[in-house]
């Protein structure tokens, strides 16, 4: 029997690793091709990247630093997907979240572990409440998600800069590219590990969010309503699941993460909230997920990786010729790569091989 | 008050929701053409931005507006392409091809910029040449109309026109109906022998001309630069007004120029006191609005089934 279940196991494994090889071949071809379309050498740009990213102890501190945004938006996305919710709604969720934390780091002050606490729950809990709103939408109106929750991204950049504004009062209107909040107080401030880098302690609450997302799914019963709800919706109807409110909470637990990804950003990065701030760390977590097809250890393992490109890549421009957008273009590139169905190509190939075949035999009958 | 009502009926924005609303139109229109035939397409962001930088290309090498549209065009049919052998062949989800292809045309366009044109942000040049506005005989007599519609960009007479087209096609050829078929039952088509991917390819290439030919606009309004990031979510909104009007051309128009009036008084209410980022979630704000209210209907019977 075991041995039965392991045959058919394998070759299934042993397929999915062949597909992130595969890709990951294809990707760095291509990377290749463009480094060395902007006149640079690809081994010395990819050198570069790796020696930028895991160099020395000061790289790997700012590997740790992009790594955290990745995990949290990763998982926000994984939650969502798991279920079948399309939220591509974290960057707004998580601009709220970075707002909120960043006027409660400097609002109070507060003896510091509390203080970082009420910071990410406050972050959490604005990241919900923006999530709020196209969840809703879709359950009781029927509004594509996806629409509503990308337009919401626009208005939330927006909404919080004027908040902003609001907050700095008087001193506002300088410069668009320098409104932040006031800084935060050292209490919210989350400790750095490794000294002279950003690489900060958020690298923990990511992990915990990791770990709580995957005992929730593999040990409780809600876990597994959630996962139903998006693998076979009937299936769970019937089976007496509440759809509707299982569907809001995974929009909402999916804003919470989003929120708390903004928080930590504000807390352990930052130390204040600036408009704009992000550089599509929501759409990051998106990636991931999808790369990750919603595992949440596939997330921490991707997130590294990304982590590892994003440091490497400004690394990779500063010490060569090469723009460092090459490696969001990669990014990208490598999540479609990875989602190509290879199965059915070689499907594909086998039938035109396999109908070949058929005429030849025919033909020497 | 007159200043109010100035802003919301008078000549410039209406003008403006004109000239706004070409973009979308022309995206739109070819969208609604992938809409019919049932196939989810989030990716005309990316179609539309990278036809933008393309069309400014083109239009930068040969000093001709012409040109640069139809680079504009085939690389939209090129986007649409690679949209379409991953998704028609490959068995990839298009949701997740749309999402990377958004983010990858962001970081491809950008990339060209500052290798190609060496600066980052935008790029404007003499050598780039937009399309000329037209002057149209019996319209610049009459008044009012003359203000908002005379004088305009030729694509803005294109878009127009191709609403008219489009809804020919769609609804008064044998193409129109199959295409429609594909869209409704897929299964059902392929009874009556039609080629449900042969129509789904033609629906994604007319959605990959049309978005290219949206693009080209960009450019070559009249500003002649292009900027990055330059389609800054025109590419949803098309997306948007289609799933409004259901794919029908005139009602996908109508939702169009919705948006677009939204945003031409968002320009016209700058000029108050009211903050620019209030004034600039308007667009926006509109569009989460309308697919609120053009869904209540479907509230009572839909509710709970998700």
């Amino acid at each position: 029997m075991t041995k039965l279940r392991l045959k058919k196991i394998n070759p299934d494994v042993k397929f999915e690793v062949f597909k992130y090889v595969l890709a990951f071949v294809m990707v760095t071809i291509i990377a290749s091709v463009l480094i060395s379309f902007q006149g640079e050498e690809p081994s010395k740009a990819l050198s570069a990247i790796v020696k930028g990213a895991l160099g020395n102890s000061y790289a790997i501190g700012n590997t740790i630093r992009w790594t955290i945004p990745c995990i949290l938006s990763g998982m926000a996305a994984v939650v969502a997907f798991k279920s079948g919710v399309m939220n591509l709604g974290i960057e707004g969720q998580l601009y709220f979240g970075a707002f909120a934390a960043g006027v409660v780091g400097y609002i109070i002050e507060l003896p510091p572990l509390l203080h970082i606490i009420s910071c990410i729950v406050a972050a959490g809990i604005f990241g919900l409440l923006y999530s709020v709103i196209p969840a809703i939408l879709k359950l009781y109106f029927q509004v594509n998600e996806m629409i509503t929750t990308l337009m919401l991204n626009y208005i939330a950049i927006l909404l919080t800069e004027l908040f902003t504004v609001w907050v700095m009062g008087a001193t506002a209107g300088v410069n668009p590219d320098l409104l932040a909040t006031p800084p935060i107080y050292a209490s919210a401030k989350l400790p750095v590990l490794i000294k002279g880098t950003q690489g900060n302690a958020g690298i923990f609450i990511a992990l915990a969010v990791v770990i709580i997302v995957f005992l929730i799914y593999k040990y409780t019963i809600k876990g597994y309503e959630l996962k139903q709800v998006g693998e076979n919706l009937k299936f769970s109807k019937v089976g007496g699941v509440n759809v509707a409110k299982t569907f809001v909470s995974i929009f909402l637990i999916s804003g919470f993460i989003a929120g708390i990804c903004g928080g930590v950003e504000v807390l352990g990065t930052h130390g204040k909230f600036t408009s704009r701030f992000s550089s599509n760390l929501g759409w990051d977590g998106i990636m991931i997920a999808m790369v990750a097809k919603n595992n949440p250890f596939g997330v921490l393992g991707i997130s590294i990786l990304w982590g590892i490109l994003k440091c490497g890549s400004m690394a990779m421009e500063r010490v060569t010729n090469t723009n460092r957008l090459t490696v969001s273009l990669i990014q990208a590139l490598f999540v479609l790569f990875v989602t190509v169905d290879y199965k059915k190509i070689a499907g594909m190939l086998r039938d035109k091989f396999g109908k070949k075949k058929l005429e030849l035999s025919g033909e020497v009958k | 008050m007159a200043e109010i009502l100035n802003i919301l009926f008078g000549t410039a924005t209406l003008a403006a929701m004109v000239r706004l609303s070409t973009p979308l139109v022309l995206a739109s229109m070819g969208g609604a053409f992938g809409n019919k035939s049932g196939v989810f397409n989030i990716a005309l962001e990316s179609f539309m931005l990278t036809s933008a930088f393309f069309a400014m290309y083109g239009s930068y090498l040969t000093e001709n507006a012409m040109v640069g549209l139809l680079f504009g065009i085939a690389t939209g049919l090129i986007m649409s392409v690679i949209f379409g052998i991953l998704v028609f062949h490959f068995g990839s989800n298009p949701t997740v091809v749309s999402i990377a292809l958004n983010l990858s045309a962001w970081g491809f366009t950008t990339l060209l910029l500052t290798s190609m044109f060496g600066t980052r942000g935008s790029f404007m040049d003499p050598k780039i040449v937009s399309f000329p506005s037209v002057d149209i005989p019996l319209l610049n007599q009459i008044p009012y109309l003359r203000d908002i519609l005379n004088n305009q960009n030729v694509l803005v007479y294109v878009a127009w026109i191709s609403v008219v087209v489009c809804w020919i096609i769609m609804y008064k050829t044998p193409f129109g109906l199959r295409l429609r078929g594909v869209g409704i039952n897929e299964r059902a088509a392929q009874t009556t022998g039609t080629n449900v991917l042969k129509y789904r390819w033609i629906a994604l290439l007319a959605t990959g001309g049309m978005v290219g030919v949206s693009g080209a606009f960009l450019p070559l309004c009249g500003i002649s630069m292009f900027t990055e990031n330059m389609s800054a979510g025109k590419g949803f909104l098309a997306v948007a007004a289609i799933m409004i009007g259901k794919g029908h051309p005139v009602k996908v128009f109508l939702s169009c120029l919705l948006f677009a009036y939204a945003d031409a008084v968002s320009i016209g209410l700058q000029a108050f006191d009211v903050p620019s980022q209030v004034v600039m979630t308007l667009p926006y704000a509109a569009t989460v609005l309308v697919l609120f209210v053009s869904s209540i209907k479907n509230s009572k019977t839909a509710a709970m089934e998700i």
